[in-house]
């Protein structure tokens, strides 16, 4: 950590190497796969997430100088910010991956109706044939109501259990029948990405997109159901690893507190409001990816995990 | 691709940032008016702000950021808005009343006549939207700028010489002012110190300079306060707190204190123009200090 009175006073160079310095640190600690177009984190991959999160967050190397008043806020805003574009990159090739997933799994479900035309979507049978343009914020609210979603893995190839197909099918229907329309596949992933706690592909499947296990075809059922599909209910360790990757790391360690907002804000040293907030995010994550009288287990198995983070 | 071409690349992403930079290194500190974005701080709590009223000595400010998308609660001012040259959002609902003195630099204005002839953003979908959380920071934030105060809370600290001085030896209590009738009248509550004696007794109680002073100084008047809270006069409370290396609270007070001294030499005492008093301070003391815009 420097002395940032250059990066202050506006000199550019000073203000690229910062962000060079920092890229490559969350590069490091994302541990996730190069930027598309590049093999490996070389300085022109990382110049080029600097490029993306510009393009994706504006001025944000002002946003940092006015938002903050010390060198290590500075650093930690601007880290924050590439760390962010990296995590909505990670999620969109996700979705990508999720939008395939929902042809196989909705596909074999009778209610819902597949859309080509005038774009790949979805709706229920018994909704109108109109394009739905309302506001994703909308959709969310409705699938949020739902509890007792959870996946185990959003879609490793081979037969999806049970409770993931489940939890899908139930989101995409309560957004859908939120929607009365049809809905283009990429915003309806994104409800289903927003809504059902998941544990996240590991990078090295998210680098195998033509991976032709999960090349499906629409109208096929899914092949035939494997042992998973045995699986009633989800253990709570496997419904706990699932909302627990859903969390980030305020979220997490707020866990162990949530019976106050006080003690939230106090474990982790941030205002009241700021502390209600993440109790509230963290719970909502809690309640809707677990059902009715079952969050006693799987909240016990997350405190275990934030003790043992603070335990590192 | 070489080095220079990467940087060269850089500098054009910057481009767009220009105009905050500009308003970053020139610090204009206008009076304030409806319709400016201003950076807005108060020890470590900074943002950039959007003045939706002015009613001095506070002003309505509105939280502004420059990278988050808004929701149905903010608006999106586009750059054809007014004069940033970066698309802002502007959170209307977590807007509070605010002492003027937490104004640091003008940034720019809307150009259009108010912030109702801009769209709201999408909707916010509950408690795991991100925008949620940074809304709940964004009002943090601001509840600690409405704190934002500087002069001594009178009912606090004054009145309490006696018990102070109490713990001292008389004797050293007559060494750090320098005579036996100053330190007797002292006890009384009958003197005041100047910011030197202040400075020696406090350093043999171990409390603040400005302490010793609001105890044994009389209360300051609320229409100093209001001069001193400008934008212009907080700016060269800013610069001399750097150029002396001293807390910025306990600067306030410092120049608050000379100001009333300056004003103790008047002969009409029935009406001071404090403002006036505060300039005539500033261009006695100021001009010493180098001037850092870098901070």
């Amino acid at each position: 950590m420097g002395d940032h009175a250059a990066i202050r006073a506006g000199e550019q160079r000073a203000q690229y190497k910062l962000l060079l310095r920092l890229t490559r640190q969350a590069v490091g600690r994302s541990g996730g796969p190069p930027m598309s177009g590049h093999v490996r984190w070389t300085d022109d991959a990382l110049n080029d997430l600097v490029g993306e999160v510009f393009a994706r967050k504006g001025q944000f190397v002002e946003a940092g100088l006015l938002q903050t008043t010390t060198d290590s806020k500075l650093e930690l805003y601007l880290l924050t910010a590439i760390e962010n574009v990296l995590r909505d990159m990670g999620r969109e090739t996700e979705r990508f991956r999720l939008m395939a997933r929902l042809e196989t799994i909705l596909g074999a479900e009778t209610e819902f109706f597949r859309h080509l035309r005038p774009y790949k979507a979805w709706r229920l049978r018994s909704a109108p044939v109109v394009a739905w343009q309302g506001d994703i914020g909308r959709l969310i609210i409705a699938a949020l109501r739902l509890r007792g979603v959870v996946a185990t893995t959003w879609n490793r190839s081979g037969p999806t259990p049970r409770s993931t197909r489940d939890a899908i099918v139930r989101v995409a229907e309560a957004a859908l029948d939120e929607a009365a329309g049809y809905v283009r596949d990429p915003d309806l992933a994104e409800v289903v990405q927003k809504c059902v706690p998941a544990v996240p592909l590991d990078p090295d499947e998210t680098e195998q997109p033509t991976d032709p296990r999960i090349v499906v075809i629409i109208g096929h059922s899914e092949a035939a159901p494997g042992p998973d599909d045995e699986l009633e209910v989800l253990p709570s360790d496997a419904i706990a690893d699932a909302i627990w990757h859903a969390m980030d790391a305020d979220e997490r360690r707020a866990v162990p507190h949530l019976a106050s907002d006080r003690a939230v804000a106090s474990a982790l040293g941030v205002p009241r409001r700021t502390g209600a907030a993440i109790a509230a995010s963290a719970k909502v994550k809690i309640l809707s990816g677990t059902a009715a009288g079952t969050e006693a287990d799987v909240v016990r198995d997350l405190c275990e995990r934030a003790k043992s983070m603070e335990d590192v | 691709m070489s080095d220079d071409e990467r940087f060269a690349r850089f500098r054009s992403r910057l481009a767009s940032g220009s105009a905050l930079r500009d308003a970053r290194r020139t610090r204009r500190t206008p009076f304030p008016a409806v319709g400016d974005f201003w950076r807005v701080r108060w020890d470590e709590t900074a943002l950039v702000a959007f003045v939706a009223e002015v009613d001095p000595p506070l002003v309505r400010a509105v939280p502004v950021t420059l990278d988050m998308e808004a929701d149905d609660s903010a608006v999106v001012a586009r750059t054809s808005a007014h004069d940033l040259g970066v698309d802002v959002t502007i959170w209307i609902d977590d807007g509070s009343a605010v002492p003027m003195r937490v104004l640091e630099f003008k940034l720019g204005s809307l150009a259009v006549p108010s912030t109702a002839e801009l769209a709201a953003g999408t909707t916010n979908w509950g408690p795991t939207d991100p925008r949620t959380r940074l809304r709940a920071s964004l009002q943090d934030a601001i509840e600690r700028l409405a704190d934002a105060a500087w002069a001594p809370d009178a009912s606090a600290e004054n009145g309490d010489i006696e018990a102070l001085l109490d713990t001292l030896d008389f004797d050293d209590v007559v060494r750090a002012v320098g005579s036996v009738q100053l330190a007797s009248r002292l006890r009384r509550g009958e003197a005041s110190l100047t910011e030197q004696q202040a400075a020696r007794l406090a350093d043999r109680l171990g409390v603040p300079t400005t302490r010793l002073m609001s105890a044994t100084q009389p209360v300051l008047p609320d229409e100093l306060i209001a001069a001193m809270d400008v934008p212009e006069v907080r700016a060269r409370v800013d610069r001399m707190a750097q150029a002396r290396d001293r807390e910025e609270i306990e600067t306030w007070r410092l120049c608050a204190y000379g100001v009333m001294a300056l004003a103790a030499r008047e002969h009409d005492r029935r009406q001071t123009f404090w403002e006036a008093k505060v300039r005539a301070y500033f261009d006695a003391v100021l001009p010493e200090i180098e001037v850092n815009p870098d901070r």
